[in-house]
């Protein structure tokens, strides 16, 4: 008999007063395998993941964990890292650790030192670098990611769920988190990634589950794998992106556009890596901050919206005017769309239509708020972005990542800011999200206003016929081509 | 709420009178006005330890003031004054990023140690008449068996309704409670967000004082003893949170009327007064895991 660490049977899912979002779901999960979840955004992967870890409970059918029906979390042995992560932000990173090491005895006792040495002793053996003695809230979203990683592990659990993990990750510290799943997974943990990622579905080599409109398709052995992202970008949905200059033109697809004089330039000094660039922001012409590693780049977007004691940011309105210091990006017309959306952009508790209200429109607090203005608000997104929303009064944090994105990019866009920041912007999403979500940025860039683009992955987007306004490098990484800064 | 009105109506007799109904509802006014300003600052993900001495402040400086500018000017000092000092607090609090907690519990002992060096802890009772007028008019005065008092409160709280949720300003402050970072991302003022809801809950604090001190007919120093844990306790009873972005003057509302009938029914039964407090203790328990359950509704 085939021993199942999770079946489903016949198992429907509707969040209050909304739509269905798993129909008549029946699966079955083999022990010790690898299972890969796909889906288009709002396909329901998420709240699959919440019925298999039992944080869900389905509207209808059986759902059945490690032999028993719907078991809690602790019983079943499994453990997850979702994309709102669960750290204790004051604490260090050897503390996060601790706590997941002493769960269920909090009368066992420890040393600073033999924490230390514990922390030290599970990263080494699980093969994930991390500061031990850095405090949690100081660390860059992905080194964060890898720290939930680290503690769900910490629990040598049966079954790993992880959703998006590598949303976020660069690809070298996304090659190292599979190094580590494939090694947790020959030692019996059964693995269960919610991924967009065509690479990530190839690296894992798992068993793939499909879902689509809320039904499951699981497939057999092997996955096809998908093209490339950078193939997805340059397909025909993309063409209608400006055309870079030429190379007859004596530039390069990364190259400032001849003739154009910047129409803002910001400089950002990293005081700890003692690493100072300059953007130069051209109309019409979306430009690149690229970086070496994902950890400085949401380090370096975060010191654009918020004063950071370890970066400052400074800006003028044209070549040779006076620069200013500034402490907060929202002051100075900036919006920034981080890949923490659920820290830097939501209001999970809010709804779709609150939530696109205080991103969108820029209003005297003083004001009244208008029903009227607000419904049109949310249909103008409702079109311009084709979000799925169970409501417009639904808590926003039912929507699902996508959806999430969606709203947050085209409620900002509404606002018109001057210089729009967006962190990694087309990293994991499906493609008609991918499309949507290019489709704002140039529509942005159209309207003459500013794009800067913080990434790790500059061929990403050619799409958007986007320049490299500037490479921040860590010091220990070799230099780059640092054209135009 | 409506069972326990038909279980106290039912098991005690007086309690559907018409003399303990107006009772009820003058004593709960006052509690009002405290548990939706106390609202506005559990919103913001903050506290202010401030209300209880902020009411013996208010009622002393009421009292005194009446001797000198007469009932409305007095009314408009209080107010303006108390709404003033909380102002100032939110935004220290907020400017030096300090716990809320910590910085009105600092408050709260300089304004006490205050308040007992000018007052000796002496309540004052002689008033000019045409003040002691205005004082039992707004104490004692009724329209049918609804207090004038109440009626001001809960004329009060249908503002402060309207101001949540129909002002920006509102958003902003469920925004900065549900999010700070990202409230601040947006360009939302914290330091002005703090201190316009710590104002508010000090505009609603005076009128608090002000209700009491016309009940009583007394400028007590020791006025707002006790009402501090009433005000928090009431407001995360029907359903504010205390981690801040959910509730709203409706749970404030809900929150004071089964605290105040709880308290109102205990008062009629003939249980000794510490055997109340335990009670009463239970009753917030219960009344608070019963709201955990049914989060959904927590306007």
């Amino acid at each position: 008999m085939t021993d199942l660490i999770a079946s489903l049977d016949s198992v429907h899912f509707s969040y209050d007063r909304g739509n269905e979002v798993l129909t008549n779901v029946t699966l079955q999960l083999e022990r010790g395998s690898i299972y890969v979840l796909r889906g288009k955004n709002g396909a329901g992967k998420s709240t699959l993941v919440g019925l298999l870890t039992g944080r869900l409970a389905p509207t209808s059918g059986t759902v059945t964990l490690a032999g028993g029906s719907a078991p809690s979390l602790r019983r079943s042995r499994s453990a997850c890292v979702f994309q709102q992560l669960s750290l204790f932000q004051d604490l260090t990173v050897t503390e996060n650790l601790l706590l997941a090491a002493v769960d269920g005895s909090p009368w066992r006792a420890w040393t600073k030192a033999s924490a230390r040495a514990m922390a030290r002793r599970h990263c080494g053996k699980i093969g994930i670098d991390l500061p031990l003695d850095a405090v949690c809230g100081s660390l860059s979203f992905p080194a964060r990611q890898k720290l939930e990683i680290a503690r769900a592990l910490m629990r040598r659990p049966s079954v790993l769920f992880l959703d998006e993990p590598t949303s976020a990750l660069d690809s070298a510290a996304r090659t190292e988190l599979f190094g580590v799943l494939r090694r947790v997974n020959a030692n019996g943990t059964t693995v269960v990634l919610v991924t967009h990622n065509a690479e990530d579905v190839a690296a894992l080599r798992g068993r793939a589950i499909d879902l689509d409109g809320g039904r499951v398709v699981e497939r057999k052995e092997g996955l096809p794998s998908r093209s490339g992202q950078s193939e997805v970008l340059e397909g025909a949905d993309l063409k209608q992106a400006p055309a870079g200059p030429s190379e007859s033109d004596g530039g390069s697809a990364m190259s400032a556009p001849r003739g154009t004089v910047p129409s803002m330039e910001i400089e950002i000094a990293s005081l700890t890596l003692n690493n100072t660039v300059l953007v130069k922001l051209y109309p019409r012409h979306p430009s690149v901050m690229i970086f070496d590693d994902a950890v400085h780049r949401s380090q370096a977007v975060a010191a654009l919206h918020e004063a950071r004691s370890d970066y400052s940011v400074r800006l003028r309105d044209e070549p040779g005017g006076e620069w200013r210091y500034i402490r907060s990006g929202a002051d100075e017309g900036i919006r920034v769309m981080s890949t923490d959306k659920e820290q830097h952009s939501l209001f999970a508790a809010m709804s779709v239509q609150e939530n696109a209200s205080l991103l969108a429109l820029r209003r005297s607090c003083t004001a009244m708020r208008s029903p009227a203005e607000e419904g049109r608000l949310v249909d103008r997104i409702e079109a311009r972005a084709g979000i799925s929303w169970p409501g417009r009064h639904a808590p926003v944090g039912t929507l699902s990542g996508g959806n999430q994105q969606r709203l947050i990019l085209a409620s900002l866009l509404e606002a018109r800011p001057r210089l729009l920041v967006a962190e990694e912007p087309l990293m994991g999403l499906d493609e008609p999200s991918h499309d949507t979500i290019a489709g704002l940025l140039l529509d942005h860039t159209a309207s003459s206003r500013n794009l800067l683009i913080a990434t790790c992955f500059p061929d990403h987007y050619h799409c958007l016929g986007a320049r490299a306004g500037a490479v921040m490098h860590h010091p220990r990484c070799g230099p780059k081509a640092r054209p135009d800064c | 709420m409506l069972a326990l009105i038909v279980a106290c109506t039912l098991a005690i007799p007086s309690f559907g009178d018409a003399s303990n109904v107006k009772n009820l509802l003058g004593q709960a006014a006052p509690l009002l006005l405290l548990a939706i300003g106390q609202t506005f600052v559990l919103l913001i993900r903050a506290i202010d330890l401030t209300q209880g001495v902020m009411v013996g402040v208010s009622s002393v400086v009421l009292f005194v003031l009446f001797k000198d500018i007469g009932p409305v000017g007095a009314v408009g000092v209080v107010l303006l004054g108390s709404s003033a000092l909380g102002a100032v607090s939110g935004a220290l609090v907020a400017k030096a990023r300090l716990d809320p907690l910590i910085g009105t519990l600092a408050g709260m002992y300089i304004l006490t140690g205050i308040l007992m060096f000018r007052t000796g802890g002496s309540p004052l009772t002689e008033t000019p008449a045409i003040s002691g007028d205005f004082l039992i008019w707004l104490g004692t005065s009724s329209v049918g068996f609804v207090p004038v008092s109440f009626i001001v409160a809960c004329s009060l709280a249908v503002m402060a309704h309207i101001y949540l949720r129909h002002f920006v300003f509102g958003l902003h402050i469920y925004a900065m409670g549900s999010n700070p970072t990202a409230a601040i991302a947006q360009g939302i003022n914290r330091i002005l967000v703090f201190a316009v809801a710590y104002g508010i809950c000090g505009l609603f604090t005076g009128g608090a004082a002000i209700l009491l001190t016309a009940r009583i007919h007394q400028g007590n120093p020791h006025l707002g003893e006790g009402l501090l844990f009433e005000s928090i306790g009431s407001a995360v009873m029907g359903g504010v949170l205390l981690s801040g972005g959910i509730g709203g003057v409706w749970a404030a509302v809900r929150g004071v009327a089964i605290f105040a009938l709880i308290q109102n029914a205990l008062y009629l039964t003939d249980l000794n007064s510490h055997v109340r407090d335990v009670v009463l203790g239970v009753m917030i328990i219960v009344g608070v895991v019963i709201k955990a359950e049914r989060p959904g509704d927590s306007a």
